[in-house]
């Protein structure tokens, strides 16, 4: 019997077989995506699982609202790690990490930048007990000054020796000695640093000051500890550690609940090691996380994927059931009962989908290797793993089921005495069904669409909005203090070329990845017990130069100037800052005051340092576009480190960069050149969206042409069966082009309700998506009207050809048949 | 050959689950019981039974009884009426001709008669058991046991060779594979067909391909051999080959009931019934 079924299911295939290897290319390019974003998926969500006790591992988040300026971040005060150890019962172990930024590392002579270093807690390997290939776990960064490197980094400097016990100098003046090496971190976790320091030598690692929040903090608790509780409990923690320090700062009347109440708050909340890639994004992470959002996203799109290639399946089934029906009389008549049919029919759809699936994992195999490219990634084909198998084989059984069951109940259900009298008629029936699976896949291809071309308007809106500031042809020199006392040298040695037109140097720039330093300030004379009064404010050193290389706009007063010795101690604020300030009257020569001190020594509460605001700068945008411009105020470095800028005025970007890098050269022997563009690097603050983005347009374009195929095949047996329509119309003297606008009517008419159907949606997704920036593109029917036109020119030519082909033949062939 | 004896013949294939083999050869009693070495007394007894039956001459035994069957279409304002007030009965072992001009109804009664159409009211008895609330199971039985179908456009499956169309039927009564060649061997040799075995259905004439049709309809020995206009594409000398197959089928015992309009095709039968507006007008005994 399955010989019978296997040789007419071939032959049909073989009859047909233009439309049906279309058909499978269809479904089986459908399931390679599928399958290319299940790894996506699966990579996304193993995130950190190769952690032992990652379930039990915690991460400390602060979530600080102080003089209006609310802050989520991953930083916690440094004290909190010990704290936490002796305070909290079910805390087993904890540590703290102190991210500053890169090193340059080197064994002898040359230098290398490594970027994956940290500061780490001597508890490390309690919290993160990672596999050590040399080396022993106990006391590992107990003393300062002791590291741990990675395979990797081991084999880069120590390649064929024993690394442990060796040193390393760290930017030319620290050493550290190797305690152990550890079994380089997978890729998928969200913590793959290479080098990890002892924090016990880091000053502000020991500081106890409960103030400053620079510590991420992760914690190993007891099997079954409760989340609430020890929240609970870390809150009553934290009050007793914070109130001396407050009263010390706001004095001894200072009232907690007053605190509370004008809307301050300082809470730190527990966030579990395996929510940190797909649910957190705040300020100090560790690398840039994904987004359950976006695992939603995707899954979606494969699941509609799937369908869309599903339907055209059902479709081409249903549309060739007129082929079919004599069989099915003729076997009823031999006594097939409908059970028998649809395990035929059924027998048919699998082997498709079986096939479908061998040829999916070909493509998927060669579509890989661009797919990484585009999202950034390194997915591999788990060819050696039995799951993998099993989940083909399972998931080829769900796309028969989703494609077979419909068109086997359908022909089946044929009443032999009917189709053997040649009474086709319902074959037509299934024409409401087929058109509504396509009305269905033409809304999710106008979804697709619409929601594509607005990703991408928004980036643009994003790209080219007016920042208040010049992002072009600046190039940003990293690393400055490798040249020691020759950093004003080197900008004026850089400027005597004609091309740089201006520079500055300054570590605080409006791109993401610089430095940031919040304080509160006041206007001098105004009651400081009041919280209203206190500004939260972004305090930004900078030369004097700054504001005209980044070209900034001046709105009030002036810009800094050598030529008043007094602009020491002036200051030049934003317009946001202007309107918290809330001056009376003219803001020029306005004096603000701030307390003295910093993060690590602590604020002190008596002595005062003040400042005179001068000038007014245009809001700039120096956080991404999803956040409000922030309140900034700046104010003269008189020595000035972190990022050298230069504003070059020729298209010629290699010439400026041979002659910085010439300098640099001169200046500094010996230490890496780093740098990038200010441009650039503003982009890469949109760098995620601008992945998905692509992403999102490739698969869209995928959905689409798969959702073409169908209609094209569709389209094609439409004509088929119209063929003696055609013939008669055509003999007598209907022209071609009535006869391609009667073909394509039905089709235009479908893809018409689809726009009705697919456009709100769409409309809707987008607003709740834009919803996510506060400067946004408005929706205009313009989005809408594009992506209506693309899905109607698609549709259009795929069934003009069909129709056209129709048309023209010659009458005669299709009627003597009969 | 075949058994005239309706009852025995159903009592034998149920007592001694005679599969499709074991009934070729109880044509032929001896060696029936030459193949069955081991015979129960219960089976002794029916086979008694079953011998004292075959010996009554001149009996007998109503297959087919249909009482008051009516078929209508509900047009907007009336019913239309394709079949009305049919009784019929049909005796194991007759060739009986429905005629009459197009659209009488007569295929409808056939596609009734062979349980291809559940879409009437009346009383329909099959050797004795009412059809009229069967389960779908037990008429599907009874399609492969009992019934074999011919169709004027043939309908033999196109993408199937003609060896395989003959084999389709035995697949679905689960005949073991060298019993389907050796009876497909003997189908093909009586229609002289061996060398077209390997064809497929387009490649032959209308000829062939009714005798491909018949072929398939008699594979699975049914009792009863259903025909609507068999001869109706064919030219004379083939149509009257494909009479004289029927006769010959008929004569080994086979029922046979065909639809046609040629009166000549009823000279074959046993049996002429004339069909008008949907009811029997005549029926005339020929033998």
């Amino acid at each position: 019997m399955l010989q019978n079924i296997l040789k007419i299911a071939f032959r049909n295939f073989w009859k047909s077989k233009n439309i049906s290897i279309i058909n499978i290319l269809g479904l089986s390019l459908g399931i390679s995506i599928c399958l290319i974003i299940a790894l996506l998926v699966k990579n996304e969500l193993g995130y950190d699982r190769h952690f032992p006790n990652a379930e039990r591992i915690y991460r400390v988040t602060s979530d600080l609202v102080f003089g209006g300026n609310a802050m989520k971040m991953t930083f916690v005060p440094a004290p909190m790690a010990d704290a936490l150890l002796e305070e909290i019962p079910e805390v087993e172990a904890a540590v703290h990490f102190r991210n500053q930024g890169t090193f340059l590392i080197k064994r002898h002579e040359e230098n290398i930048k490594e970027s994956k270093i940290i500061y780490a807690g001597k508890d490390f390997l309690k919290v993160f007990d990672i596999p050590l290939m040399q080396g022993k776990k106990e006391g590992a960064l107990d003393e300062p000054n002791t590291m741990l490197i990675s395979q990797t980094m081991a084999d880069k400097f120590f390649k064929g020796e024993n690394a442990v016990g060796q040193s390393l100098v760290l930017d030319n003046e620290l050493v550290f000695k190797i305690t152990a090496v550890y079994r380089d971190i997978p890729e998928n976790s969200h913590f793959d640093f290479h080098v990890l320091l002892s924090a016990e030598g880091l000053p502000e690692a020991k500081s106890g000051q409960w103030m400053g929040n620079n510590f991420q903090t992760y914690i190993l608790v007891s099997p079954g500890a409760d989340k609430i509780e020890m929240e609970r409990k870390i809150a009553t923690m934290t009050e007793k550690h914070l109130l001396p320090v407050l009263k010390q700062i706001m004095g001894e009347d200072f009232n907690l609940e007053v605190f509370k109440a004008s809307g301050n708050k300082a809470e730190y909340t527990l966030m579990p090691l395996l929510d940190i890639h797909l649910h957190s994004d705040l300020v100090g992470e560790f690398k840039a996380n994904f987004s359950i959002t976006y695992v939603y996203l995707f899954t979606a799109i494969a699941v509609f994927i799937l369908l869309i290639a599903c339907i055209n399946f059902m479709n081409l089934a249903t549309a060739k059931s007129s082929n079919r029906a004599k069989e099915v009389g003729v076997r009823k008549s031999m006594g097939s009962g409908r059970s028998d049919l649809i395990f035929q029919f059924m027998t048919e759809t699998f082997l498709m989908s079986i096939i479908s699936f061998i040829l999916a994992v070909i493509i998927a195999s060669f579509l890989l290797p661009f797919f990484n490219d585009l999202a950034g990634r390194n997915l591999a084909m788990p060819f050696d793993s039995l799951t993998f198998y099993s989940s083909l084989l399972l998931g080829s059984i769900l796309v028969g089921l989703i494609a077979g069951i419909y068109p086997s109940l359908f022909l089946s259900g044929f009443k032999p005495a009917k189709v053997l009298k040649g009474d086709i008629s319902n074959g037509m029936k299934s024409a409401t069904v087929r058109s509504s699976l396509v009305v269905f896949q033409f809304s999710i291809s106008i979804i697709l669409i619409s929601c594509t071309i607005g990703l991408f308007s928004q980036m643009n809106f994003i790209l080219n909005r007016n920042l208040g500031f010049n992002k072009d042809q600046i190039i940003m020199v990293h690393d400055l203090y490798a040249l020691g006392d020759q950093k004003q040298a080197f900008k004026q040695e850089v400027l005597n070329n004609s091309l740089i037109e201006k520079g500055t140097l300054s570590g605080f720039l409006p791109v993401s990845g610089t430095n940031r330093s919040d304080m509160p300030w006041w206007v001098l004379g105004r009651d400081i017990q009041d919280q209203e009064n206190f500004v939260s404010i972004q305090n930004w050193r900078v030369d004097f130069d700054y504001i005209e290389t980044l070209g900034m706009k001046i709105i009030q007063g002036r810009d800094f100037s050598m030529d008043f010795p007094s602009d020491s101690s002036a200051v030049i604020i934003n317009a946001s800052a202007l309107k918290k300030f809330n001056f009376d009257g003219d803001p020029i020569g306005q004096k603000i005051a701030s307390f003295t001190g910093d993060n690590v020594s602590g604020v002190s509460k008596d002595q005062f340092k003040t400042k005179t605001v001068i000038g007014v700068v245009e809001n700039f945008h120096f956080e991404s576009l999803k956040e409000n411009i922030g309140a900034v105020l700046m104010y003269i470095d008189p020595n000035p480190s972190g990022i050298a800028s230069f504003k070059f005025k020729s298209q010629d970007v290699e010439e400026v960069l041979q002659y910085i890098e010439g300098k640099w050269r001169e200046l500094a022997p010996g230490q890496p050149f780093t740098y990038d563009f200010l441009d650039d690097r503003f982009a890469s603050m949109y760098a995620a969206e601008a992945k998905i983005g692509k992403i999102f347009a490739v698969f869209t374009g995928i959905a689409i042409f798969i959702a073409c195929l169908g209609l094209f095949a569709l389209a094609a047996f439409t004509a088929e069966q119209r063929k003696k329509e055609i013939g008669i119309r055509k003999a007598l003297g209907a022209s071609v082009s009535t006869l391609v606008l009667l073909l394509s009517k039905e089709f235009t008419k479908l893809v018409f309700i689809s726009l009705i159907i697919g456009i709100p949606i769409a409309w809707w997704g987008m607003k709740s998506w834009l919803e996510n920036y506060q400067y946004r593109i408005e929706l205009s029917w313009g989005i809408f009207f594009i992506a209506a036109m693309m899905v109607l020119v698609i549709a259009w030519s795929v069934m003009g050809y069909q129709s056209l082909k129709a048309a023209n033949t010659n009458p005669i062939d299709s009627l003597k048949s009969e | 050959m075949k058994s005239l004896c309706p009852l025995a013949d159903k009592g034998v294939r149920r007592n001694l689950s005679i599969n499709y083999q074991k009934r070729a050869f109880s044509q032929d009693l001896s060696l029936f019981l030459w193949h069955k070495i081991r015979i129960s007394t219960s089976e002794l007894q029916v086979i008694a039974y079953y011998l004292f039956l075959k010996n009554l001459k001149n009996h007998s035994f109503i297959m087919i009884a249909l009482s008051n069957i009516d078929k209508y279409i509900e047009s907007r304002f009336q019913r239309i009426f394709i079949l009305k007030g049919i009784d019929l009965k049909i005796d194991q072992g007759e060739f009986v001709t429905l005629m009459g001009p197009s659209g009488v109804g007569k295929s409808t009664l056939l596609n009734i008669i062979g349980l291809l159409d559940e879409d009437y009211e009346g009383k329909y008895i099959f050797d004795g058991k009412s059809i009229n609330g069967m389960k779908e199971k037990q008429k599907s039985a009874l399609h492969k046991d009992e019934f074999g179908y011919i169709f004027q456009a043939y309908h033999l499956i196109d993408e199937l060779t003609v060896y395989e169309n003959i084999e389709t039927p035995l697949l679905y009564r689960n005949v073991s594979s060298s019993e389907r060649k050796s009876i497909i061997a003997d189908l093909l040799d009586r229609f002289n067909m061996v060398a077209k075995m390997d064809l497929f259905p387009e490649q032959l004439s209308g000829g062939q391909q009714q005798l491909v049709g018949i072929a398939r309809a008699i594979a699975g020995r049914p009792r009863v051999l259903l025909a609507d206009e068999p001869t109706g594409n064919l030219h004379s000398t083939q149509a009257k080959e494909i009479m004289q197959v029927f006769k010959e089928l008929n004569k080994e015992g086979t029922t046979i009931i065909q639809a046609t309009h040629a009166r000549e095709n009823a000279d074959y039968g046993s049996r002429l019934i004339e069909m008008l507006d949907g009811k029997i007008y005549k029926d005339i005994s020929l033998a």
